[in-house]
């Protein structure tokens, strides 16, 4: 297979990892039990995920973080499954959502190149003096749009017998099991909570877990080692906090059911997203956030590509880039919009260089070069010269923003006077003080930049969640 | 940048007419009133065009109804439904794609089937489909619900956001001037008459004020020393990521009490209610009515199970004792009339606001109209409206 199929490398990492086989698409192809669907896809070379809906682009393995929709596939009968989280099972049956014969040679992607006849708002002009045009132009779109088709019968009915309504209760809740997270719970339960861990994914960590910094690995393993020994604190993983209703009510969805908590105190530790970049075609399968590429390399030991490119606006993309090449990738340039480097890069510059690894400062990537998978970079310096690199992965590095989606939702309604962007502020300088009534923001959510400010923080929280609920 | 058809004006001293709200009422009653001669207009809002019920409804569109009040008054709306797109010029994506309501029960199925005489008498187009037809329209519904339903072929959906921008723009070109972020404060009456509004800061003079303020009405009322019998009412909907196409017609369920359909990109769109009313009169969302909504659209079409629910908002209403719209004037201040108390008030529209703004223009109701006055509420003789779908009590019904 692949130079990116690692199964001999994940086969050796350890004994949790077992081979099974799933059908892709009539293919019968191998994967290691329990890593996300998209990574076995990814490893065995398969980099289109879909087709976009309007322009029918191709769409490939981008955030790694269950954030955006690029990577949704039919799993087992049921459409928009995220595959780049779902975990796989021997059996599994995948497919791609959208592609006339399939996703890799669609008929319809010639709607992109006819995007200009249709441009945003198009439809508030078109046949609005011809009413049965328009009911015809409807049925049309109608059957190029949509994402999946609805679950199979069986699928479907298995789902709805096998989904459970549920409610819990705890003193504390922590909401993310990231640094701040995890230090959050110990906090608490060291302060007499019972406390309810609640992490989207199957592993805790979060991006720390998947750092190419080892200290930062081993503090988040050893804050987990905490937690797991900790009687009061009970971790809930693969579990999503997906909103924050009326009367202070959490729903997670666990597995295929949701869960109703009340918590007397929440503790959120959402963390942050990575910021994409604007630049053409970034959209294409091969252009990656590079806490995915991260992710999929030292979670998954799936290689996101052969030769990367990192683009960046800060020192972290250089410490991505050393890291990358430190476990063995190959890295073909790193772009820094800045005019140079910051002081906290030098050392990793210096490791990337002698690695033979390009660095452009005061550069742009211009845009992704290749249709359905990259194919290379087109690296603009800022006088005006652009120049082509080869490469098969554009990593993007470019921060992050707070993840604090449950915030909003909460800000929005029910009569509560909450300010996000004062909530965070106050957070960041008081961890200890509630931005709400019963409620404490830890960690990314609350702005801290680093390993140490947000398990400091998640620590601060959770004793004072705990303490508010004595 | 600037909200489509909204003014970047100050407001003027005096106008002919204010309208409280730029609902879709406000805003098409505005353009109706223009249309007839009528262009020194104000349409103010506390917040913004559409900011309301008016963008956070279920879109959909028919006219056939139990009472015949409501069956008349909707077809009007359903009439113009058809031309609207033409005549805005603006595609309002008005869907004619059908609209049903479905019956399970046998006392559904009598109650719904009663109608169809009254819609034959009044010239309204509808059908009774029988189970057979109905798997047929419905084919990804659950068979067992599916007893039988009243259909029309020519009702269907349209977009909340493009028929708002469609009538703002076509009101702005006639000379009404809608204002933003423009609250009605206070309004001034003197013998009995209307004589100025408070807009913000500023005093408005007007002899006849309109109140459009959907699920704020009964407050605006008062302001004028008038009294409204309202409640407000939260509504949830839901809707999901875009699937391809399984249903083509708007569905309304009265065993589920739920109504829903598929937009032409795909969406699943859908509101469920209730039995017993719902206690926040602020736009909360709750995960109670999240949970009803699932259970009963994947007990109503059981492949949507796994499907995601991308959005789920909530929106005001103002409910009178009987559920229907309050149109007219108020009989204790000259000046002020209602366009007020709705439930249906998306479909109801386009209609409404063309009988209204003769009745304010000619100073008498159209017969379509008339029995929408506020006298109802007051004589205990009301609207009985057995075909929508809304908990109603039933000691009360």
């Amino acid at each position: 297979m692949s130079e990116l199929d690692p199964l001999g490398l994940r086969q050796a990492d350890g004994d949790r990892s077992s081979v099974v086989a799933f059908t892709f698409e009539g293919r019968r192809l191998l994967g290691v039990e329990g890593e996300p669907i998209a990574a076995a896809l990814h490893a065995q070379g398969v980099r289109v995920l879909g087709r976009s809906m309007k322009h029918r682009r191709p769409r490939g393995l981008h955030c790694v973080a269950d954030a955006c929709p690029s990577c949704a596939m039919r799993v087992n009968g049921l459409p928009g499954v995220n595959t780049c989280s779902a975990p796989l099972r021997a059996g599994d049956v995948v497919g791609r959502q959208r592609g006339v014969p399939s996703a890799d040679h669609d008929a319809f992607g010639v709607m992109d190149g006819l995007s200009r006849f249709a441009p945003i708002g198009f439809q508030y002009r078109r046949f609005r003096r011809s009413p049965r045009l328009f009911e015809r132009w409807e049925r049309v779109l109608a059957r190029l749009a949509g994402s999946g088709v609805i679950a199979d019968e069986r699928a479907a009915r298995a789902l709805a017998e096998r989904s459970r309504w549920s409610t819990g209760a705890a003193d504390v809740a922590v909401i993310g099991g990231g640094a701040a997270g995890l230090a959050a719970a110990v906090a608490a339960a060291r302060a007499g909570a019972r406390v309810l861990l609640v992490e989207r994914r199957d592993l805790v960590g979060g991006q720390a877990r998947v750092s190419g910094d080892a200290g930062e690995r081993a503090r988040v393993a050893e804050l987990e080692r905490l937690v797991r020994a900790e009687p009061a604190i009970e971790l809930l993983t693969g579990a999503t906090a997906l909103g924050w209703y009326a009367e202070d009510v959490l729903a997670v969805a666990v597995g295929d059911g949701m869960l109703e908590l009340r918590a007397r105190a929440v503790v959120l530790a959402t963390g942050a997203h990575e910021r994409p970049l604007a630049f053409a075609d970034n959209d294409r399968p091969g252009v990656m956030l590079g806490g995915g590429v991260e992710r999929l390399l030292r979670a998954h030991a799936v290689r996101a590509g052969r030769r990367v490119v990192v683009a960046t606006t800060g020192d972290h993309g250089y410490a991505l880039a050393a890291g990358l090449v430190a476990d063995g990738m190959q890295l073909a340039a790193v772009v820094d919009r800045r005019p140079s480097a910051g002081d906290g890069a030098q050392a990793a510059a210096a490791t990337l260089r002698a690695a033979g690894v390009e660095l452009h400062a005061d550069a742009t990537v211009a845009a992704a070069l290749g249709r359905s998978a990259v194919t290379g970079a087109r690296i603009a310096a800022a006088g005006g010269r652009s120049a082509d690199v080869a490469c098969d992965t554009i990593a993007v590095a470019n921060g992050r923003r707070p993840a604090r989606e449950l915030l909003l939702q909460r800000a929005s309604a029910g009569g509560l006077a909450l300010h996000v962007p004062a909530a965070v502020r106050q957070a960041v300088d008081d961890p200890a003080r509630p931005v709400v009534d019963g409620w404490w923001l830890a960690g990314g959510v609350g702005g801290t930049e680093t390993l140490e400010a947000a398990a400091r923080a998640g620590e601060a929280a959770g004793r004072a969640a705990a303490e508010g609920v004595a | 940048m600037p909200l489509p058809g909204v003014t970047q004006r100050p407001l003027r001293d005096r106008y002919d007419v204010v309208i409280a709200g730029a609902g879709v009422q406000g805003v098409a009653l505005g353009y109706e009133l223009a249309k007839l001669g009528v262009r020194d207009v104000a349409v103010v809002d506390a917040a913004w065009p559409g900011a309301g019920a008016s963008g956070r409804n279920g879109e959909m569109v028919r006219s056939a109804f139990a009472s015949e009040e409501w069956t008349r008054l909707f077809d009007v709306s359903l009439r113009r439904w058809h031309g609207l797109s033409a005549e805005l010029d603006f595609n309002t994506l008005f869907t004619p794609a059908g609209y049903v309501v479905v019956a399970t029960s046998d006392d559904e199925v009598r109650r719904l089937r009663e109608q169809l005489p009254l819609h034959r008498r009044l010239g309204v187009r509808s059908a009774w489909l029988d189970e057979r037809e109905l798997r047929e329209l419905l084919p990804a519904a659950a068979p067992d619900l599916l007893a039988g339903g009243v259909w029309q072929d020519h009702a269907g959906f349209a977009h909340h956001d493009a028929v708002l921008w469609g009538y703002a723009r076509a009101a702005a070109r006639l000379g009404v001037e809608i204002h933003a972020h423009a609250p009605v404060q206070g309004i001034e009456t003197a013998g009995g008459r209307v004589q100025a509004v408070t807009v913000g800061a500023k005093r408005v003079v007007t002899p006849i004020v309109v109140n459009a303020t959907g699920a704020f009405a009964r407050e605006v009322a008062a302001m004028a020393g008038v009294e409204l019998p309202t409640q407000r009412y939260l509504l949830e909907i839901m809707v999901t990521e875009s699937l391809q196409p399984f249903l083509r017609p708007a569905v309304a369920s009265l065993a589920l009490l739920s109504y829903c359909h598929q937009t032409s990109r795909g969406e699943f769109v859908g509101g469920t209610e209730f039995k017993a009313v719902n206690p926040y009169d602020d736009m909360v969302v709750t995960l109670e009515a999240l949970r009803d909504m699932a259970d009963k659209f994947v007990r109503l079409f059981p492949q949507l199970a796994g499907a995601r629910v991308v959005r789920h908002w909530s929106g005001l209403v103002d409910n009178t004792p009987d559920i229907s719209p309050v149109l007219g004037p108020a009989p204790e201040v000259d000046g002020f009339f209602f366009d007020s108390g709705w439930t249906y008030g998306f479909m109801g529209a386009p209609g409404a606001a063309q009988l209204l703004a003769r009745w304010i223009v000619e100073g008498r109701p159209d017969p379509v109209i008339a029995p929408f006055g506020v006298e109802r509420l007051h004589t205990g003789k009301l609207i009985q409206e057995g075909a929508i779908v809304v908990p109603i009590d039933e000691e009360a019904a």
